[in-house]
């Protein structure tokens, strides 16, 4: 079974180290340190596993499938997987108690997540996904004696859980209708016929469960909450790991069981919908935000709506999915670091409000920097790779004809230069509170380096990503 | 009167709406919980309806492992809210006002 070993590895490594935490007590660091090995091993090991030529293979009567887009998102989810741990080794949260168990669970859900990116079948999508959310109510809530990350945890529990009733009710009726709970099949039964009332309704629920996933509006209300109260390491995790989850999902389940001409016209117009509100309210409500956990949950919202835009134009251009997963590296290059960097500093700074951030440049010139490049990226900047997502996106709107949300995309990316350049003028030309520098060890520094330094490089040469993503198209 | 699929189907809808109301309108964080439960065993009645019906067992399969899943969930759902109750002293939604704009 060369196919699922790395989730076989996770999820072993998982309850090994469990049960070491549980009777030896080791030191919690060199539990971080086995964890992110192992993530890195699982990476060598997606990365060497041959794929077969045909679109997808499907071991277990179709259960699974190993493709290109499949391979990817592995891939993807491993790495922010392991630069998450990073983040928590970096960020090094003294008052988190059983330090050692929270290494632990990212690699669930890190098992979860490549078990979703490969799932073909309804019923591995739902474990799978409840295998990822539970393990997040478990990390979001892990300061167990910090009323706002309890606060954020019951909120990201109540809506989770509401999330998943309306997936399992639309699973429901979708198995009713069609007689089955694979995707391929699925799509078989529904064949050219239009679609029953039955399979709208299923499919209306399961866009809903999804649409929480990836935070789009109106299914969002729980992000802002859960990013601001969750450890900073595991609000990244969540905003690029969980948002991406949601996103590999869709195309699954829309473009193989929902892939009619009938279905279309059923879910383009709703996730046109989805799009627009996301991007419009994402960025016009980060204007006002005073918090940089909160501001980037609106910006991840914002995110969403744009890649929402990528998932349609595929539709009607085939071929320009590939926008999708462009903008999807480009966004975990430039949270990632965002978000390293708040939890590196947040050791000094004790807050995450802007104003706090204040002439962080004189402080700490490295992580200003790497923080600046970050957000100009999420704004969409050139010559920062974030120019390359949104141009690959809004491209892809206007080579399909979706004029409406071209227009209204670049409408929200204008707004969304005010917010993020606000933070960078508040970083580089105002007073700092206080003058003493901010602490940065050389391996954070190192892996700032390393991820800023790709931001700028594929932005200048955005050759190579074209190249990477056309790997994974064929 | 014979038992038909759209009964079933009714009273799970009945079932799904109820829940969802008291989601929206209850107060106290367990009762709120309990009515997600409901959600999803109305859920969990349409799959078996469905399967009996249709000579599909994978639904009734399938109900096996939203339950078991169900299962897990309370446990950390649970634990959650005993830990916010030590914490703050109370369940109710009104409280939880720490986080917002």
């Amino acid at each position: 079974m060369p196919w699922i070993a790395p989730e076989i590895l996770l999820t072993a490594l998982a309850c090994v180290l469990l049960l070491v935490e549980a009777f030896a007590k080791p030191c919690p660091r060199l539990i971080g340190f086995v964890t992110l090995a192992g993530i890195f091993a699982a990476i060598g090991i997606t990365i060497a596993t041959p794929i077969a030529s045909e679109f997808y293979v499907a071991p277990w009567g179709g259960l699974y499938c190993l493709d290109r887009p499949a391979q990817f998102f592995k891939v993807f989810f491993l790495v922010t997987a392991a630069l998450v741990t990073w983040i928590s080794l970096a960020a090094d949260e003294e008052s988190l108690p059983n330090r050692g168990e929270f290494f632990v669970f990212p690699l669930l859900t890190a098992a979860g997540l490549c078990l979703l990116a490969s799932t073909m079948d309804f019923m591995v999508l739902f474990v799978a996904l409840e295998l990822v959310t539970i393990s997040f109510y478990i990390l979001v809530a892990y300061q167990r004696t910090n009323a706002i990350a309890l606060e954020a945890g019951v909120k990201y529990l109540i809506l989770g859980a509401l999330s998943s009733a309306f997936l399992v009710m639309g699973i429901a009726y979708t198995f009713g209708i069609t007689g089955s709970t694979q995707f391929v099949e699925i799509g078989r039964a529904i064949g050219h016929g239009p679609l029953p009332l039955g399979l709208k309704f299923g499919l209306l629920l399961i866009i809903f469960g999804l649409g929480f996933k990836v935070a789009a509006v109106p299914f969002h209300l729980w992000a802002p909450d859960v990013y601001q109260g969750a450890p900073t390491s595991i609000t990244a995790f969540l905003s690029v790991g969980s948002k991406a989850a949601g996103f590999i999902l869709l195309m699954r389940v829309l473009y193989t069981a929902f892939g009619s001409a009938a279905a279309f016209a059923t879910w383009i117009p709703m996730l046109s919908v989805l799009a627009a509100l996301s991007m419009l309210l994402g960025n016009l409500a980060a204007i006002p935000q005073r918090n940089l956990k909160r501001l980037l949950a609106y910006s991840s919202i914002g995110h969403s709506g744009f890649m929402l835009i990528g998932i349609i134009a595929q539709i009607r251009t085939p071929g320009l999915a590939i926008s999708v997963f462009i903008y999807l590296i480009t966004y975990l290059l430039a949270n990632l670091a965002a978000f390293l960097v708040i939890a590196v500093a947040s050791k000094t700074i004790r807050g995450e409000q802007i104003h706090q951030y204040a002439g962080l440049w004189q402080r700490s010139p490295v992580l200003a920097a790497s923080l600046a490049i970050a957000l100009v990226s999420l704004a969409g900047i050139p010559p920062t790779i974030g120019f390359i997502g949104k141009l690959s996106i809004f491209g892809a709107a206007w080579q399909s004809g979706l004029y409406p949300l071209f227009w209204i995309g670049v409408v929200s990316a204008v707004a969304g230069l005010y917010y993020y350049l606000g933070v960078v003028k508040a970083m580089f030309w105002s007073e700092p509170l206080d003058n003493t520098p901010i602490p940065a060890c050389l391996c954070t520094k190192a892996l700032l380096l390393v991820l800023s330094g790709l931001t700028l490089l594929l932005g200048f040469w955005p050759q190579g990503l074209q190249h990477l993503v056309r790997i994974v198209q064929s | 009167m014979e038992i038909t699929l759209n009964h079933y189907l009714a009273v799970s809808g009945l079932l799904f709406t109820l829940g969802l109301m008291g989601v929206i309108l209850r107060r106290d964080l367990l009762v709120i919980y309990m009515s997600l439960e409901m959600m999803l065993n109305a859920a969990n009645l349409t799959l078996v309806a469905f399967s009996r019906f249709n000579q599909h067992l994978d639904g009734q399969i399938m109900v096996f492992f939203t339950i078991t899943v169900a299962a897990a969930e309370v446990a950390v759902g649970l634990a959650l809210i005993v830990a916010l109750y030590r914490v703050r002293q109370t369940t109710k939604v009104g409280d939880l006002t720490t986080l917002k704009f």
